[in-house]
């Protein structure tokens, strides 16, 4: 069974929003403040009818209610019908005792709604209650009530629910952790200290007991015998400390508890125990940034076993890590934005790619606005530098992001971007073949009219530096100063030998495309003409690069 | 796929028979829903099953009214009405639209632009639909949504169980009729139509009469099947309860209760008893009361036994019964077998059935001490 379609409405930031998913594996991605976390939370709480793992009913809030829908009710005359309601509805497929056509599309499917709105019961209450309208700054929700039904319309019942989700959120280390305090705070209330000092030395004999029995020993050995969840030892102990004294059981890594064990490793355990499901009783993991406190090693270590351990559950996972996106796979990408947008049909070959060089930093031309793909590192010294002579800033302070292509080419980037739809200037080479390189090249995105290629049609210049060159020698001078700039010492006196204009151009260009050491003489270059003081000239289409109007 | 009616005799085994059936499907991986009447039977069906399999999740029991709003009202009720229909109002002063034999103003069934009306299916309240008329509401649903209802519980179920089915009239038997065009379910009906003894609905729809039901089954294709044996009851008792439908086509009851522990042998069968020795009689066999009402039989309120009174005591046995009988009764013990011929329901007349066959070894009628010479059934009496 799957979550095939979510529909949100007055929840956080979604007034009203649809978002279709894949069966398998769903990377939300998304600018911060996108709402990733809150598709999630949708999720949960129409699964579970809970919220971040407590029970819904504590945590109707009215942070939970979208701003406009509130301040829509707060303008209003406050009667209860102008009280907003959320809606979150789940289209799923495979479980026909939840079918029906009582939801919001009027579609006949597999479904559950969680609806919070005003009890009809409490209408004489209200009704006493906006008396005094002005006093009211919020949205009232001790009047709502839960409404948890299946698209047949009938009631679900969380012990008989057919369909289970579990969130892992590392950042929330425990379900029960807020209960423990809770705990502790009533026993630390009501007893003295000796009590206090009593009790907890006969929960801690108790415990060493319990850990002790044989058959404790046993299951513990069983727990993670083939060390797969980590490679220490990891235990189920009964756990001494007076605060988690109502649960009294705590996972325990190499004899620490677990909120105490580093927080990659907390994570780590937590999202491997939730994959792992040993009693298969989840159909829906949401993950949130798998990432958070891993270094890579072990983020790519976690990766491959989401990857291989996932088995038929769908997840969901929020994102920030372009390795985590291209290792899982590009095309399971959904995109939190203005629009909604999923990659499940880009080019096989690119997600196929990617997945084997998953270094690439994909997110970036998912979630900037302004792109430019550049051959390298050379060309994004250069940019910058132009950019900075005409606005006396960097392009990334106007969010203009440049990307360096290297190994994989344009192709890999720009098919993201045609999906996407983000604006891109590329800036290419002819390599000496316009037609082929920049002509023919751009048809493929010819529809796409946010994507524009940027070229000297002049083969001669086959790349940026005979490009450079060719637009500082209106004059001796000027590309003296050019040299200079650009050449060390050494070089620039072998230039200054030269007679000519032309034939010191000719040395440049020669220069720059000598056999060995031309990609460091290159960035060498860029970098000098990156930090001088003096600036040097640029051609119309670089310029045209970095303007995105 | 099979459409099977079960015609079955008292104390045939009718849960029994649904739950052997139901592990076999349930052994195969299939899912099965029995629909039936009442809660008692409710009850039993899912206590028998579960104390004997561990496959809860593939065996659902379900009450008529039940099953009606939750598969096939609720998932499609928006073509009709658009608020949620909480529950049911269970009607049991019969039809909710008649006031003093006249109906109320504005409880027709359809609006005058057509459309259905929210005040004859529901309450004032629109959350609430009239038990009486469920089962039109969900034809009328199964009528614009033929396809999704049928599909939605082929997607749920294999097999259904219509239990009780004797009980069902009018609009009930349309539902069925409905559930029958499914290609894929098999549907099995069993009732026992010597037992109907309420009336589920008030509605002028027919079948109404075990004679009409019957009818109505043949024609959507139904095949029988007799399941005439007692569990329960010695053959003498079977015998002489199959006497009250003698030539409705009902086939001989064959009783498989052969053991009679060796207490209970010094009195077996059918008799009667001068209420003058009822006393006796009660301290020597320990019968249990049946009667028609808590006011049938006053002078025997006081005596310390169980008493049940006929329309509470279906699905019960007991090894002895002895029976206070109404003067239409008296009549048939007497010999007059077609006492009931102008009666105008089979109410009466399948009350007697079910009070005698509650009984596995004897049942005793009480008779007043002037009427025992004209009786045929032996008389206990006194060593």
């Amino acid at each position: 069974m799957h979550i095939e379609k979510l529909i949100i409405k007055n929840f956080k930031k979604f007034s009203d929003r649809e978002f279709d998913f894949n069966q398998d594996l769903n990377i939300l991605v998304g600018d911060n403040d996108s709402g990733k976390s809150t598709i999630q939370e949708a999720i949960e709480i129409a699964l579970n009818c809970s919220y971040r793992g407590k029970p819904l009913s504590g945590e109707i809030k009215p942070e939970l209610f979208n701003l406009d829908a509130t301040r829509t009710y707060l303008k209003s005359n406050k009667s209860s019908k102008n009280l907003p309601y959320i809606k979150i509805e789940l289209f799923l497929d495979g479980i026909a005792e939840y079918r029906g056509q009582n939801n919001s599309i009027n579609k006949n499917s597999d479904g559950i709604s969680l609806t919070i709105k005003f009890d009809d019961d409490l209408q004489a209450v209200y009704e006493e209650f906006i008396k005094s309208p002005d006093a009211i700054k919020s949205i009232p929700v001790e009047f709502y009530k839960i409404e948890w039904v299946d698209f047949a319309w009938n009631k679900i019942k969380f012990l008989n629910k057919k369909m289970n989700g579990l969130f892992v959120d590392p950042s929330r280390l425990h379900p029960a952790y807020g209960r423990n305090q809770y705990i502790s705070r009533i026993i630390n209330s009501s007893l003295t200290k000796e009590e206090q000092a009593l009790l907890s030395v006969n929960y801690r004999q108790l415990k060493q007991l319990f850990n002790d029995q044989p058959q404790v020993k046993l299951i513990n050995e069983n727990l993670d015998n083939e060390n797969i969840v980590t490679s220490k030892k990891l235990e189920i102990i009964a756990d001494v400390s007076v605060s988690s004294f109502e649960t009294g059981l705590q996972l325990s890594v190499d004899d620490v508890n677990l909120p105490q064990v580093g927080k990659g490793e907390q994570n780590k355990i937590q999202i491997k125990l939730a994959i792992q499901n040993k009693a298969s009783n989840v159909d829906v993991i949401l993950l949130e940034e798998p990432e958070n406190h891993l270094s890579h090693t072990n983020l790519a270590k976690l990766v491959k076993y989401i990857e291989q351990q996932r088995q038929d559950k769908q997840l969901f996972i929020t994102t920030h890590s372009s390795y985590v996106l291209n290792k899982l796979s590009l095309e399971k990408l959904c995109l939190i934005n203005e629009s909604y947008i999923r990659l499940n049909e880009i080019d096989k070959s690119v997600s196929k790619s990617l997945k084997r060089l998953p270094g690439y930093d994909t997110l970036r031309v998912v979630l900037s606005q302004k792109i430019v793909l550049v051959e390298g590192p050379s060309d994004e010294l250069i940019l910058k530098r132009s950019y900075l002579d005409l606005h006396d800033r960097l392009p990334e302070d106007d969010g203009i992001d440049i990307i360096v292509v290297r190994g994989i080419g344009f192709n890999n980037y720009l098919e993201i971007a045609k999906k996407v739809r983000t604006r891109v200037n590329v800036l290419k080479d002819n390599d000496g073949n316009h037609k082929n390189n920049i002509g023919e090249y751009s048809k493929k995105y010819g529809d796409c009219e946010w994507i524009n290629f940027l070229a000297t049609p002049d083969n001669e210049q086959y790349s940026l530096e005979p490009v450079l060159i060719s637009t500082n020698k209106s004059s001796e001078k000027e590309l003296d100063s050019y040299a200079k700039i650009t050449l060390s010492t050494q070089t620039y006196n072998k230039y200054n030998d030269e007679k000519s204009l032309d034939d010191k151009s000719k040395f440049l260009v020669k220069w720059y495309a000598d056999e060995g050491g031309a990609g460091k003489k290159k960035v060498d270059s860029a970098m000098r003409v990156f930090e001088a003081e003096q600036k040097i000239k640029y051609p119309e289409f670089i310029l045209k690069a970095l303007s995105f109007e | 796929m099979s459409r099977k009616l079960i015609i079955a005799s008292a104390g045939a085994g009718k849960t029994h028979r649904i739950i052997s059936e139901a592990k076999n499907h349930v052994a195969h991986g299939n899912k099965v829903l029995v629909v039936t009447y009442t809660e008692n039977n409710q009850k039993e069906l899912l206590s028998r099953f579960t104390s004997t399999s561990s496959e809860g999740q593939l065996f659902v029991v379900k009450g008529l009214f039940r099953f009606l709003l939750e598969d096939i009202v609720r998932p499609y009720q928006s073509c009709f009405f658009s608020d949620r229909i909480e529950t049911i109002n269970f009607n049991s002063n019969g039809d909710p639209h008649k006031r003093n034999g006249r109906t109320i103003l504005g409880r027709k069934e359809l609006l005058d632009c057509g459309n259905l009306n929210p005040d004859y299916y529901l309450t004032k309240c629109k959350k609430k639909a009239h038990t009486t008329y469920l089962s039109k509401l969900a034809f009328k649903i199964m009528k614009e949504r033929e396809n999704e209802v049928l599909d939605r519980i082929e997607s749920i179920y294999t097999h259904l169980y219509f239990d009780e089915v004797q009980d069902l009239v009018g609009w009930d038997y349309e539902v069925l009729k409905m559930l029958s065009k499914s290609k894929s379910l098999a549907i099995t009906c069993v009732g026992d139509f010597r037992q109907t003894i309420y009336d589920t609905s008030v509605a002028s729809k027919g079948p109404k009469t075990s004679e009409k039901k019957l009818e109505k089954f043949k024609s959507i294709k139904f095949e029988d099947e007799h399941l005439a044996i007692s569990r329960r009851s010695v053959q003498v008792i079977c015998d002489y309860a199959d006497q009250i439908h003698v030539g409705e086509g009902y086939k001989r009851t064959i009783s498989t209760s052969v053991d009679v522990p060796d207490h209970i042998k010094n009195h077996v069968g059918v008799f009667c008893v001068r209420e003058s020795n009822v006393d006796d009689y009660i301290s020597k066999h320990q019968p249990v009361l049946l009667r028609y009402g808590v006011s049938s039989g006053k002078q025997f309120n006081d005596m310390n036994i169980k008493k049940v009174n006929f329309g509470k005591s279906k699905g019960l046995g007991f090894d002895r019964t002895l029976i206070i009988p109404t003067k239409p009764y008296v009549r048939f013990v007497l010999g007059e077998h077609r006492v009931f011929d102008s009666d105008k329901t089979d109410e009466s007349k399948n009350k007697l059935y079910v009070a005698i066959t509650r009984a596995r070894y004897s049942a005793t009628f009480v008779l007043p001490d002037n009427q025992v010479e004209k009786c045929k059934l032996p008389e206990w009496k006194k060593e």
